[in-house]
């Protein structure tokens, strides 16, 4: 393979790297634009939640998480890509943690363990997923054990879902 | 870092510890769908593991990390790759959290083990392999299982892991190195 090739495959990889990760910008700072652009508009996903056209989920994602979640914040990690020219597909795996409130009004912590299953596809140089799929591999429900009190007060800077997040104010999401 | 004096070498030392990433991505892959194809092709002739009461061979191993008593599912999420390359050779350090269910002595329990990977690579005929892999345990917890499946949020998501060729990642890979 040519050294230009070899540079190609890397550049691939990381572009659809850094895409997973905007993904998981868009879903914890509840930004609707920003969660569509990373699929193509006739894209797919079969999340349980919503099984259907991307962007439709994207519409319903967004408010689904802000009604449902207290907050949310997702990290992925064992990320494998395989690149076949303009196709991709992907495994990463995800651990989430979040907090939500039970229909009595109750608030629990309930991490999860899941898996994002993907085939990516470029078009015009840009990776998006044509396709997202969530498998289930672990969860919990445990009594809410946050607090704002004591050492915790002192955090003034708090993970917001609008623009006024400090992501946003250092440039990082446009 | 010798062979990252060049274009030519830098690119090789990318290529080397992506490939190392992926490694280490195909061996939670291998514990957490207890794939054993999967599993014999990521170790170096000759490969040793130390973890727990275990210390030996890779090929004996197997049976603890993918069929051990009582477990019904695990997630061995890893980050923190850390890795130096010496020519077919490399050193590696990764952090990894494995959550697992536990279905024994008539209870389920969760346990979140912490710990790092400390690894020798070598590569041969182009494929980097785990020669010698040590576990190094730093934290743990258990938990009563809390897990919900079939109510709420949780119920709503249809596709769940399995630990067989039933999950449905190998709907996209067949499950060979590529």
């Amino acid at each position: 393979m040519s050294a230009a090739a070899r540079l190609q495959a890397l550049a691939d990889k990381q572009a659809i790297y850094d895409q997973m990760c905007r993904y998981i910008q868009a879903v914890d700072r509840c930004d609707l634009d920003l969660l569509k652009a990373v699929f193509h508009h006739d894209g797919s996903v079969i999340f349980g939640i919503f099984d259907g056209n991307a962007h439709a989920f994207c519409e319903y994602d967004i408010p689904f998480i802000k009604d449902n979640l207290i907050w949310a914040f997702h990290r992925i990690a064992n990320v494998i890509i395989e690149v076949d020219g303009e196709r991709a597909t992907a495994e990463s795996y995800m651990l989430g943690n979040a907090a939500a409130a039970l229909p009595d009004g109750t608030r629990i912590n309930c991490p999860d363990n899941m898996r994002y299953r993907d085939v990516w596809e470029k078009r015009d140089g840009v990776w998006k997923m044509l396709h997202r799929d969530l498998l289930m591999d672990w969860n919990a429900c445990w009594p809410y054990a946050g607090r704002s009190d004591g050492e915790f007060a002192a955090y003034r800077l708090q993970g917001r879902r609008d623009r006024e997040d400090l992501s946003y104010q250092a440039g990082l999401i446009a | 870092m010798s062979q990252a004096n060049n274009d030519d070498g830098l690119l090789q030392l990318l290529e080397d510890k992506q490939a190392l990433r992926e490694l280490n991505t195909l061996y939670a892959r291998a514990a957490d769908r207890a794939d054993r194809a999967l599993y014999d092709s990521l170790w170096a002739e000759g490969a040793q593991v130390e973890e727990g009461a275990f210390k030996g061979p890779a090929s004996e191993f197997a049976a603890t990390l993918l069929a051990p008593a009582g477990l019904e599912r695990s997630f061995h999420s890893v980050s923190n790759e850390f890795f130096e390359v010496d020519g077919e050779r490399a050193r590696g350090e990764i952090y990894v959290i494995n959550v697992a269910t536990w279905n024994k002595d008539g209870g389920k329990t969760d346990t979140l083990i912490g710990g790092r990977y400390i690894d020798e690579y070598r590569k041969s005929g182009g494929q980097w392999k785990i020669a010698r892999r040590s576990f190094v345990h730093e934290w743990n917890m258990s938990f009563p299982t809390t897990a919900v499946w079939d109510e709420g949020l949780f119920g709503m998501i249809k596709l769940r892991g399995q630990r067989s060729k039933d999950d449905p990642i190998y709907a996209l890979y067949d499950g060979s190195r590529a």
